[in-house]
């Protein structure tokens, strides 16, 4: 494990210099330190590349539809892309990204983004997601983010939200038993980028740097929880620590080997276990009549916290400086996400070294990495290879990788391209019984309704990791059946489908589904193509219409973040 | 607390990958490429397949496949005689009890799981030695090794009274992929009808145009994420154009009495018509076999209806020819007790219960292994789940000596690796 | 019984003694002079306790093939006993005393299970699960049969001598002229019956007269759940002349489960015990126009069958050893696999009851 990452970000700094000596453009070493940090990743990008050829940068239309999903959830409208294409400054992209981050949508997207990751699907939350919107608004540090959600205040409102990542994890569901030890790894997998899973009972087979203890050491506060339903003081269901009064003890189940360990970060020193007189051990002693399970002196919890959330534990920045990395580019720079081991070394690491460097010296800004990270020609890349699949490895970030864009996204995306998120807006949230026989009109349903029959078809099943592009089944026959997307190409004033059924020429039928759907004009090609398939169709042309929108809307193009 | 499980997440999704699951099914679509259209239907005919069915919480044996009438624990009932002399089983069964030449009982099932929760998985996944991973449910195994069948129809399909839909769990470390697509109530999944204001022709067309866009679109990308989205599609389009084998609508009267008119009974009609439509593993299973009360009145119930539908889908199996390519499977995650408890109930038994199998690879009329006289323990060498699953993998000409699960480059076995095949049980 | 025991102290039921044995109990009745205890169960056999000065003694077994013994009824008058067994048979013993004998047996009475008997001073009654209701003399000659498509739970005689009244596995009750071979009136009972999942449950378990046969009493329960068997004890009485449905008495939780065995006792209540899951179930006293039992007890477990006889104020209640589940259960100390056993525990009935 690597430790002392400012010694780390010094070397950093010198090898990056080295390498901008001995790379063609020989400059003075001190400027080149002095470089802002996404021309410093681009450097180190393009030289781990080598002589693999890197592709052009994405074309103003599809640079528009990447930043605007990244940082707004959604595509840009029709007339966002024309007026982004028609501007001619020579800044015009970093200008989009300052809009983006400054734009009323980031903190939302930003907090879904987060709450896919951290909680992967385990069910939605109104003050969980309130906290994260809040952090994301108000760009709270990374650091502080992770101390609220890991030893949570249940008793202020304004950041009791943050609890949810223990809480949820503390329900029991399905035929299983309150899941600490889920719970224990999760806080490696999501704070230091380590899956100790494996090494509950026993050493990791695979990991060597991975010990039953590193496991054990964070299970000591975690399994110590309890978790409580919300009272007067505490809005939130929230939990409360019992006295951990001697280290705990672990066997191997292969060895047998035995070992002991009080509360401990992993990689780290064992935290000492105060003793107390008997009767002293509490700073609000339980109390029977009330049913209230007191407050130990010595908590576990704000040990581990207080430990890992540090800036001696590398792991923990390193670990958000790749997920971070992973968001933008749709790749960590080591892999999994959740398995950083001294064997499992980064594909780029003096970049992970800078990242993590350099986020610490920024204290943990998210906001102020994620510009920088847009920033980047390698953000900027086009998705189209220069050379095969094969000759382009992926880790080397020759080209813009296909992300998949999340069910929330992706509805919003596809009412946009059919003209049709504003109707949906407006319509009134509905309370509808679960098991009411008569199923609500298709065009009656509300935007959270929408938003539900998406997730149901394209997000993942809870506790399922979304990190890649996926299609299924399930989605594929969505798109292709339901009621529920065919009402969205059913023309309304204004709509998609009523624009193309008042348009005459099949070209300006091509170009239009196009830049609203796939937010770029057609190639010629494209058009050409469109018109041939117009001149093919027998249907009546109001199906006809919805057909090709469908085609467009059920493309792969049109799925992923590309 | 729970059992340990490390399940490191499926990070890459690769072209192979993607060829063998729910998802999946390529592979067996481009060996057909390469042989005449005879050879295909041929093979297609030829091609192994699996019914598992599930009683979920635990026939008794001793109502069923391991009579011990006139002993202590022997219950109310009586055994009667089958196609196989010598061979008895519980009165309950009167109609397997003529199908008995084709079937092979292991009643010497020694299992570890006492309780439905951790039973019902591990067993399911075979439970492997603990390998620090969650292994596959049986049907997902199948649809990793042997993927979908020509007719690319999903490869593991669960018919179950209940909620429909996608069940990803199954797919234990293969991932979601792998898991079952899942009949609820003997229903097809959400979306699958295609609306009736949409034309065949004019749906053909719009997929078509999608198709060629994701021609273009892929031509200099990087290929497995366009070729999955299509292979969804073409998926979808071949569950849309089988929809008739949910149409019970069009079911012969004749077969839904004789399968008889409860779940088990409909839902095991529905299995048969997807084994003939080439799924490759359908689960068909049922639910409330958990008889801690009132047992006698309660199996003689179920049993009844056991009877009924499993001796229709054998009889037909083997009147069609499929039988000799099927491996067919009937089970519960353990038995019952012996001791019947204050509630005139049979509680959980792993210790000594009963497995039927027949079909494909798997030798007819056999009874393997024994109980003591009082059905409380088996004689001589019980066997576990893993045994069972070197059996059904054998039976399907898949070594487990030879074949592996490849975990993120760690190679794990596809069955209990210090067992082996029951003797005695493979044709 | 020597001496009845001056009950008119009593409050409420008071235990005398409990009849240990090895075996579990389904069904147990008091010979009509109250001197023998008969009970039987899971070993075939009819067990036997007479009555002395202080208390009971086990007399022999009257021996029989393994199956399970099912039903017992006395003869009103003579100490003649007819038990059926799951397997088909039914049977005639007479002579109550060490000398009993079987006078005869009919093996196939039934086409299997054979669930109930009943008899007064004429005929022998007996349903089963071949749907088959049959009338015989007490010679075991065949008189009359009904068949039906259902499986046969209970039957009962008629004090009229006229009337067998039986019902199937739907909770259809059906009262039969069977010298007419005709079915002159239902009572409608569906209620005792659920189908859950591919189960059909059975709540209906015995039929009851009361009011020298102007009411019929069907006890049972209202099933909530098949397989862990969940159910709310329940009584259900009917008026026979009408065939209408009058007072219906729940009592209980879900994990209470059934009724599975009533009697009347001429005081004007009802005797039932239940049995739900392992470690419950208990005694109830029901008085028509009530809508809860004015007694009750749990204190014994999984209560399996009641005998009743009134002149003596005694009452033999066949319960199950207390944790009878066998969920992982390692063997006894003796390395066998423990078997449970029903003690039957034998009270003083208050005179008023």
């Amino acid at each position: 494990m690597r430790r002392g990452s400012s010694a780390v970000h010094t070397r950093v700094r010198s090898q990056l210099a080295i390498l901008f000596l001995t790379a063609a453009a020989a400059t003075d070493a001190a400027v080149q330190a002095a470089l802002p940090l996404h021309q410093q990743i681009d450097a180190l990008v393009a030289a781990k590349a080598g002589k693999v050829p890197l592709a052009g940068p994405a074309d103003d239309a599809e640079f528009l539809r990447r930043a605007t999903l990244d940082f707004a959830g959604e595509i840009p409208s029709a007339d966002e892309v024309r007026a982004f294409l028609a501007d001619k400054a020579a800044d015009k992209r970093a200008r989009l990204i300052d809009r983006l981050f400054a734009g009323s949508r980031y903190a939302g997207t930003m907090a879904g983004r987060f709450d896919v990751m951290l909680m992967e699907r385990r069910g939605e939350d109104a003050q969980w997601r309130g906290w994260l919107e809040a952090a994301f608004r108000d760009n709270k540090p990374w650091d502080v983010m992770s101390r609220e959600m890991l030893n949570p205040n249940f008793a202020d409102p304004a950041r009791n939200g943050a609890g949810h990542f223990i809480t949820k994890r503390l329900e029991s569901y399905g035929q299983n038993t309150v899941d600490y030890p889920g719970l224990t790894r999760d806080v490696g997998r999501m704070f230091m980028g380590v899956d100790l899973q494996c090494t509950q009972c026993h050493k990791h087979l695979t990991v060597k740097d991975y010990k039953q203890v590193d496991f054990q050491g964070l299970f000591v506060a975690f399994q110590n929880l309890k978790l409580q339903t919300p009272n007067d003081t505490f809005k939130v269901r929230w939990t409360s620590e019992g006295l951990v009064t001697k280290e705990m003890e672990f066997s191997s189940v292969l060895t047998e080997i035995k070992g002991a360990t009080g509360p401990r970060v992993p990689f780290g020193q064992s935290v000492a276990i105060p003793t107390f007189e008997k009767g002293q051990e509490w700073l609000e002693a339980p109390a029977r009549p009330k049913n209230t399970p007191g407050k130990p002196k010595f908590s576990p919890l704000a040990e581990i916290t207080q430990r890992l959330v540090a800036p001696d534990n590398a792991n923990f920045t390193r670990n958000i400086a790749n997920r971070v990395w992973f968001l933008q580019m749709g790749r960590g720079l080591f892999e999994p996400l959740d398995l950083a081991h001294s064997e499992n070394p980064p594909s780029h690491p003096e970049l992970l070294d800078l990242l993590a460097g350099e986020l610490q010296a920024h204290k943990f800004d998210l906001k102020w990495l994620l510009r920088e990270l847009a920033l980047t020609q390698t953000y900027q890349r086009s998705s189209v290879l220069m050379e095969t699949a094969a000759k382009s490895p992926e880790e080397l970030y020759v080209a813009a990788k296909e992300r998949p864009i999340a069910a929330e996204a992706l509805v919003r995306s596809v009412l946009i391209a059919t003209g049709e998120l504003e109707r949906v807006g407006k319509l009134p949230k509905v309370e509808r019984k679960k098991d009411a026989k008569d199923t609500p009109r298709p065009d009656t349903l509300s935007l959270e309704e929408m938003t539900a029959a998406f997730q149901a078809a394209f997000a993942n099943a809870a506790r399922e990791p979304e990190l890649s592009v996926s299609p299924t089944l399930k989605g594929a026959l969505f798109m292709r059946n339901s009621s529920v997307l065919r009402t969205l190409l059913q023309p309304r004033e204004g709509n998609l489908a009523d624009r193309l059924l008042k348009l005459k020429e099949p070209a300006q039928i091509a170009d239009t589904v196009y830049l609203h759907i796939l937010s770029r004009p057609p190639t010629a090609e494209e058009r050409a193509e469109v018109v041939a398939w117009l001149a093919r169709q027998k249907s009546a042309r109001e199906e006809t219409l919805a057909n090709l929108a469908w085609a467009l809307l059920a493309s792969a193009e049109f799925f992923m973040n590309h | 607390m729970n059992p340990p499980r490390c399940t490191p997440w499926e990070h890459d999704h690769t072209r192979r990958q993607w060829l063998g699951g729910v998802g999946g099914a390529l592979a067996c679509g481009a060996l057909g490429g390469l042989l005449t259209p005879v050879i295909g239907e041929e093979l297609k005919k030829k091609e192994k397949q699996v019914l598992f069915v599930w009683l979920d919480g635990g026939l008794s044996q001793l109502e069923s496949w391991d009579p011990k009438p006139g002993t202590d624990f022997g219950g109310p009932f009586r055994s009667i005689p089958t196609s196989v002399p010598g061979t008895h089983v519980c009165e309950l069964m009167p109609r397997l009890a003529k199908q008995m030449h084709r079937l092979c009982v292991v009643r010497s099932m020694c299992t570890k799981d006492n309780s439905h929760s951790a039973g019902v998985a591990r067993i399911q996944r075979g439970d492997p030695k603990n390998r620090g991973v969650i292994y596959p449910f049986f049907g997902s195994a199948i649809a990793k090794l042997m993927g979908p069948t020509a007719s690319n129809l999903p490869p593991y399909v669960w018919v179950k009274p209940g909620s429909g839909g996608f069940k990803p769990e199954d797919g234990g470390f293969l991932g979601p992929k792998y898991g079952a697509l899942a009949f609820g109530d003997g229903k097809p999944p959400e979306n699958l009808l295609r609306p009736a204001t949409l034309d065949v022709a004019a749906d053909a067309a719009r997929n078509e145009l999608r198709s060629a866009l994701n021609q273009r679109y892929a031509q200099r990308r990087r290929a497995p994420n366009t070729e999955a989205s299509s292979f969804v599609f073409d998926t979808a389009e071949e569950l849309i154009r089988r929809a008739d084998i949910f149409d019970t609508s069009r079911y012969n009267p004749r077969d839904i009495e004789r399968y008889g008119r409860h779940d088990l009974g409909q839902q095991m009609l529905i299995g048969r018509k997807m084994l003939e439509a080439g799924v490759r593993f359908v689960k068909v299973n049922s639910y409330g076999w958990d008889t801690h009360g009132d047992n006698f009145n309660a199996q003689a119930s179920l049993v009844g209806k056991f009877d009924q539908a499993f001796s229709a889908v054998l009889e037909d199996l083997a009147a069609t020819g499929q039988l000799e390519h099927t491996l067919v499977v009937a089970m519960s995650e353990f038995g019952r007790t012996p001791r019947i408890n204050g509630s005139a109930g049979r509680d959980h038994w792993p210790e000594a219960w009963s497995i039927a199998m027949a079909g494909c690879g798997i030798k007819a009329g056999a009874v393997v292994g024994a109980t003591n006289a009082k059905g409380t323990f088996v004689q001589g060498e019980g066997y576990d789940i893993g045994h069972m699953f070197h059996t059904w993998f054998r039976a399907l000409g898949i070594d487990p000596a030879k074949v592996e699960y490849s975990n993120n480059g760690q190679p794990l076995p596809i069955a209990h690796e210090d067992m082996k095949a029951i003797p005695g049980t493979l044709a | 019984m020597a001496e009845p025991k001056a009950s008119t102290e009593l409050k409420e039921p008071k235990e005398l003694q409990v009849l240990a044995n090895t075996q579990q109990m389904l069904c147990a009745r008091f010979s009509p002079a109250g001197d023998v205890l008969a009970a039987g169960g899971m070993d075939g056999q009819v067990h036997r306790w007479k009555s002395g000065e202080k208390d009971f003694t086990p007399l022999p077994p009257l021996p029989a093939r393994k199956s399970w013994l099912t039903d017992l009824a006395f003869h009103p008058d003579k100490p003649i006993l007819f038990s059926g067994d799951s397997w088909g048979a039914l049977r005639c013993h007479e002579g109550m005393d060490g000398e009993a004998r079987q006078v005869w047996e009919l093996e196939k009475a039934h086409e299997g299970w054979l669930r109930q008997v009943a008899a007064d001073a004429q005929r022998v009654v007996s349903g089963g699960r071949d749907g088959a209701v049959r009338v015989w003399t007490h010679a075991g000659k065949p008189l009359a049969e009904w068949k039906g498509e259902e499986e046969i739970f209970c039957v009962t005689l008629h004090p009229d001598g006229k009337h067998v009244v039986f019902s199937d596995l739907k909770g259809r009750v059906r009262v039969w002229d069977f010298a007419a071979k005709k079915i002159v009136r239902e009572m409608d009972a569906s209620f005792f019956y659920r189908y859950d999942r591919i189960q059909d449950i059975c709540g209906l378990r015995r039929l009851v007269w009361a009011d020298g046969g102007k009411t019929l009493v069907a006890a049972g329960c209202v099933p909530t759940n098949g397989a862990t068997m969940q159910a709310v004890p329940t009584v259900q009485f009917f008026d026979f002349a009408s065939g209408k449905p009058g007072q219906k008495i729940q009592h209980g939780k879900e994990t209470d489960g059934m009724i599975h065995d009533a009697m009347w006792h001429p005081g004007g209540h009802l005797i039932a015990v239940t049995s739900g899951q392992p470690g419950t179930g208990g005694v109830l006293f029901l008085r028509p126009g009530e809508d809860k039992p004015f007694y009750t007890s749990g204190k014994l477990a999984n209560c399996q069958a009641v005998a009743l006889h009134a002149p003596s104020h005694r009452m033999a209640v066949v319960a199950t050893n207390r944790g009878s589940n066998g969920n992982g259960r390692p063997p006894g100390k003796d390395g066998e696999y423990p078997n449970n056993n029903s003690p039957v525990h034998v009270f003083a009935l208050p005179a008023a009851s």
